[in-house]
């Protein structure tokens, strides 16, 4: 008997051995800060971590987690109390969640009160939460209309004359009849998030809010929001828009673009960069134009949402003061600079928008930086993203034709007044 | 005569419409990747890509153009955290299932049966409820984000199948053997060890088999459960695969990579997992 | 003391430490967890809300019982679970029985077979989702060529269709290893019953029925009990696939348990929906064992 147990122990300590080559590297002396990021902005992160290394001697370990896994590994890690990470990665869209499941350390005295103005003013708002930053403003972003010069060229559309959704689809009508494309837009609704891109951000383009401050929908007193679902309704019945659309997401989009399969794209500041400057993502590289999202009327003339990235520090964290430095350098105007030159998103420094360098290291930057100054951001509610959830099946049925625009519209504004 | 050639012909069509419906989508996941993304996007597709290159494979495994250091590291040390951690907790499996599938076997226990049964039914839950716990008892012993922690939850999750197909298994190897050498004086754990356990090597294989693979293909646990030390192989594909957008070549990529070793596996080992697996199972 | 009952003792200590070991690992990593989450489904466990996260009684399960969503998503469910397991096992027989003979080959085929079990659920995911693609997949660019479609189909964009491809996904993965399962069982039906049968006079139908479908029941039943229970509660592939859409006409109850916790951020109501899912599944276990198992004669 003892002997059985005896070789149980045994058993159990070889199969531990096992491990001592995985578990040796425990943590030396020295500081490690840990960080959880997307990868997107892989490059430039571990840039500047490397440049951070030389200058202090602290290295940062970066976890890049990519977005359709990242959302769950932050909330699941937030939700147990950070899992050892110093920096947390966090998308405008996911502020409230991720500072109401997890202990965001206050960065006020990051940037001071004179230096707010250096900082674009939205992206500050959205990333200060009861009067706190709860984290470093990183990237800014947002929809963005790209078009194809060759394809409008040859159907004699001129873009600068498209300032309304009626002289978009009117553009569209006449490519379709050019017989040059198939489709010659795709409203991308496959996943919630695509809100963004399509459907959202036309009715965005308004000017109209979805709801007012204090979470009351108020997008029935408008008419953005019926004839948005008109337009995605209609033109997909003309063929104009692709109806695979359904089943499309953002990234989706882009791959079509790039093909040449499709005239327009309406998609994010990164894939619009993509489709002019990714060979390998896109054929049209030399073609790409970008123009003001359409309005409803000539004014205001444009508009779309805008989304963020922000750094967050944890309370678990045990270097905060290093952590702080990092961000510091990662968010300088220098690194911001050059994320802007190589990487694929705009900057959340003011000055940067009119900066001669990045202007000239590329012709789309003026472009891009001009459609920001329409956006809006999403309101941030807690119920947001399950209404979201819901609009975004309801957009799909009307796209499918399963569903009258007016009919659809009513569904939203009820599950507005549920979501509550 | 004639009337069994037809049948030969339709056997032989059934097989090969069998075979490539099955190995197709495996096909087109290898043409993915080595082709270049424009051509993935042709129409009609390239079924054989008019320039192949491996430049993924090598960008994913030595670095190469646009990769750096940093990053096939990680990769590298992904594989070994995946081999270490599948290996491990196979090996605990194997050892301390078979200890208890024995002991409910050959020994009567009220009520045991029961309690395996009701473990194997826990085991419905959806992981996404019961993975913030695991998060929590891991971050508690200390073991959060380490190959060991990994391989004991593993362990743990594969446990109740392991013991429920070798105590099948057990069950049909006749207890006659080891009476005889329990009369001639050796000790139950002997007789254990030296006549039950190499009568039960095919379940054993089986079972380290399918230990082996489940381990190495799970994500989401291991997603929440490691950060950067010890990241197995299958998260850190769906880093490289989202790391310039959605590539679908990257992805393909990863995915190839991903397979190859269970499809090793498999092949080495395909007459003990299906005899094996059928045994425990159905006499279970 | 007698000598049966020291017998009995030393018995009972042998197999006490042979199982806590496996013990040891199971309460740590399978019943610490449980607990735990039956706990979180009383309180009211929501990010959103009071943080100290109060004791609730059953409110999150009445919630659930009362969430027209919930009882959408079972049905969705069934629908799909009984779609799967019925195209997977009927394909399965069918298979087995055809290749229920020695051919050169067998070896390599069965390999074959086993592929698409043996690949991570990730990568199955990622597959079929380029495969499907509305615009360059390859299943479109297929049909196309052989001229059974004449224009591009969008799988996953209306409802019906979207549960079809699922469906289809899931029989591409799991039918392969459940006909090996059936093989095997096939194969060792001892072929003098043919015989008999033959010198019975019994036709193809009857031995069928009589000597081949009884004498692989039990593998049958293995592998229906064991496919329903996996496709009840199946996530990774919708996740990857539809992730519940379009308009939620695939959200499982895998799914909808995914969506209260880490959407709507109520793990409470996350908790309370899965342990209303397992207990539908117990359900089920528990009529297989009634109502099938127990006719089964070795």
């Amino acid at each position: 008997m003892k002997r059985a147990l005896l070789i149980v122990l045994v058993l159990m300590v070889v199969a531990f051995g096992v491990y001592a080559g995985g578990t040796a590297e425990k943590e030396t002396e020295s500081v490690v800060l840990r960080a959880l990021i997307r990868p997107d902005e892989g490059g430039n992160v571990q840039k500047y971590a490397d440049i951070f290394e030389a200058e202090t001697g602290i290295r940062v370990e970066v976890d890049f987690v990519g977005w359709a896994e990242i959302h769950d590994k932050s909330i699941s890690t937030l939700s147990a109390g950070g899992g050892g990470y110093d920096i947390i990665f966090v998308p405008s869209a996911n502020v409230v969640e991720f500072t109401s499941v997890g202990d965001f350390e206050a960065l006020n005295n990051m940037i001071s009160s004179g230096e707010k103005a250096d900082w674009l003013q939205p992206v500050l708002d959205l990333y200060t939460r009861e009067g706190d930053l709860v984290a470093m403003p990183w990237y800014s972003g947002g929809a963005h209309m790209v078009y194809n010069k060759e394809i409008l060229d040859k159907a004699g559309v001129d873009p600068e004359k498209i300032v309304t959704w009626n002289d978009f689809k009117d553009a569209c009508k006449k490519i379709k009849a050019a017989e040059l494309l198939k489709y010659v837009y795709t409203p991308t609704a496959k996943y919630p998030g695509n809100f963004y891109y399509a459907w959202g951000s036309m009715v965005a383009s308004s000017g109209e809010s979805f709801f007012d401050a204090a979470g009351k929908p108020v997008f029935d007193k408008g008419s953005a929001v019926l004839d948005s679902l008109k337009l995605v309704s209609e033109g997909t019945k003309e063929g104009l828009f692709d109806p695979a659309a359904i089943a499309m997401d953002d990234y989706e989009a882009l791959i079509q673009f790039g093909s040449g399969d499709t005239a327009f794209m309406m998609n994010s500041t990164w894939s619009a960069t993509q489709a002019y400057r990714n060979a390998d993502l896109s054929k049209v590289t030399g073609k790409v134009g970008y123009m003001l999202i359409p309005g409803w009327k000539s004014e205001p003339r444009s508009g779309g949402f805008l989304y963020a990235g922000g750094l967050g520090i944890l309370k678990s964290s045990r270097y905060k003061e290093e952590a702080k430095q990092f961000l510091t350098l990662l968010t300088s105007a220098d690194a911001q600079k050059h994320h802007a030159i190589e990487g694929a998103n705009l900057p959340t420094r003011v000055a940067l928008f009119e900066d001669k360098e990045i202007d000239s290291s590329w012709a789309g930057y003026k472009a891009l930086t001009a459609q920001l100054s329409y956006g809006s951001f999403l309101p941030q509610y807690s119920w947001f993203e399950e209404w979201r959830q819901a609009t975004s099946g309801v957009v799909q049925k009307t796209i499918a034709g399963n569903i009258t625009p007016e009919k659809a519209f009513d569904l939203i504004l009820e599950n507005a007044r549920k979501a509550q | 005569m004639k009337k069994n050639s037809i049948r030969t012909v339709i056997f032989i069509i059934f097989v090969i419409f069998f075979i490539l419906i099955v190995l197709f989508p495996f096909y087109w996941m290898i043409v993915s990747s080595i082709s270049p993304q424009v051509e993935l996007t042709e129409k009609p597709p390239h079924w054989i890509p008019q320039e192949p290159s491996l430049k993924r494979f090598v960008n994913l495994l030595f670095g190469g153009e646009g990769g750096n250091a940093a990053r096939q590291r990680v990769f590298v040390s992904s594989l070994i955290t995946s081999v270490i951690v599948s290996v491990s907790t196979t090996i605990i499996c194997l050892v301390t299932g078979t200890m208890a599938a024995y002991a409910l076997a050959r020994i009567r226990i009220a009520g045991v049966m029961k309690i395996l049964v009701g473990i194997l039914i826990a085991q419905m839950i959806p992981m996404i409820v019961i993975v913030i716990p695991l998060f929590l008892f891991l971050k508690g012993v200390g073991l959060y984000d380490s190959r060991l922690g990994l391989s004991i939850v593993f362990t743990g999750l594969m446990l109740p199948t392991v013991i429920w197909i070798m105590f099948g298994y057990l069950k049909t190897i006749p207890t006659q053997l080891e009476e005889a050498a329990i009369m001639d004086g050796c000790s139950p754990f002997a007789a254990m060890v030296r006549i039950v356990i190499p009568l039960s090597v095919p379940g054993l294989v089986a079972v380290g088999a399918f230990t082996f693979l489940n381990t190495w293909n799970n994500f989401f646990v291991s997603l929440v459960l490691t950060a950067s030390r010890a990241k197995p192989l299958t998260v850190v594909i769906t880093e490289f695969s989202s790391q310039f957008g959605i590539d679908y070549g990257l992805m393909a990529t990863g995915g190839v990579i991903g397979c190859i070793p269970p499809i090793l596996l498999t092949i080495l080992l395909q007459k003990h997992i299906v005899s094996g697996l059928t045994a425990g199972a159905v006499k279970g | 003391m007698t000598n049966t009952s020291v017998k009995r003792k030393q018995e009972l200590k042998l197999a006490l430490g042979l199982v806590l070991p496996a013990l040891i690992i199971m309460a740590a990593v399978n019943l610490y967890p449980l607990i735990y989450s039956f706990v979180i489904s009383l309180r009211d466990y929501d990010f959103h809300g009071d943080k100290s996260y109060p004791f609730c009684g059953l409110e999150n399960y009445i919630y659930i019982f009362e969430d027209v969503r919930f009882w959408r998503s079972l049905g969705i469910t069934l629908i799909f679970t009984a779609g799967a397991v019925t195209l997977e096992i009927g394909l399965a027989l069918m298979c087995a029985l055809a290749l229920n003979r020695k051919f050169r080959g067998q070896g390599a085929l069965r390999v074959i077979a086993l592929l698409p079990w043996a690949i991570p659920p990730v990568v199955n995911g990622i597959l079929w989702k380029w495969i499907l693609n509305p615009r360059y997949g390859a299943l479109n660019g297929l049909l196309m060529q052989l001229g059974v479609i004449d224009e591009y189909i969008v799988w996953l964009g209306s409802p019906s269709l979207a549960m079809l491809m699922v469906i289809l996904t899931d029989v591409w993965k799991e039918t392969p290893f459940i006909m090996l399962l059936l093989l095997a069982a096939l194969q060792s039906v001892p072929s003098y019953l043919y015989d008999a049968a033959k010198i019975d006079g019994a036709g193809a139908f009857r031995t069928f029925k009589e000597v081949t479908l009884a004498l692989i029941r039990p593998a049958l039943f293995v592998a229906l009990s064991l496919r329903t229970i996996w496709a009840l509660k199946s996530f990774d592939l919708i996740y990857a696939l539809t992730q519940g859409g379009p308009s939620n006409s695939t959200e499982v109850l895998g799914y909808y348990t995914y969506q209260k916790s880490f959407v709507s951020l109520h793990m409470g109501r996350g908790a309370a929906a899965a342990y209303i899912m397992t207990f539908i599944v117990l359900l089920i276990v528990i009529f297989y064992q009634k109502a099938v198992y127990q006719d089964v004669e070795y």
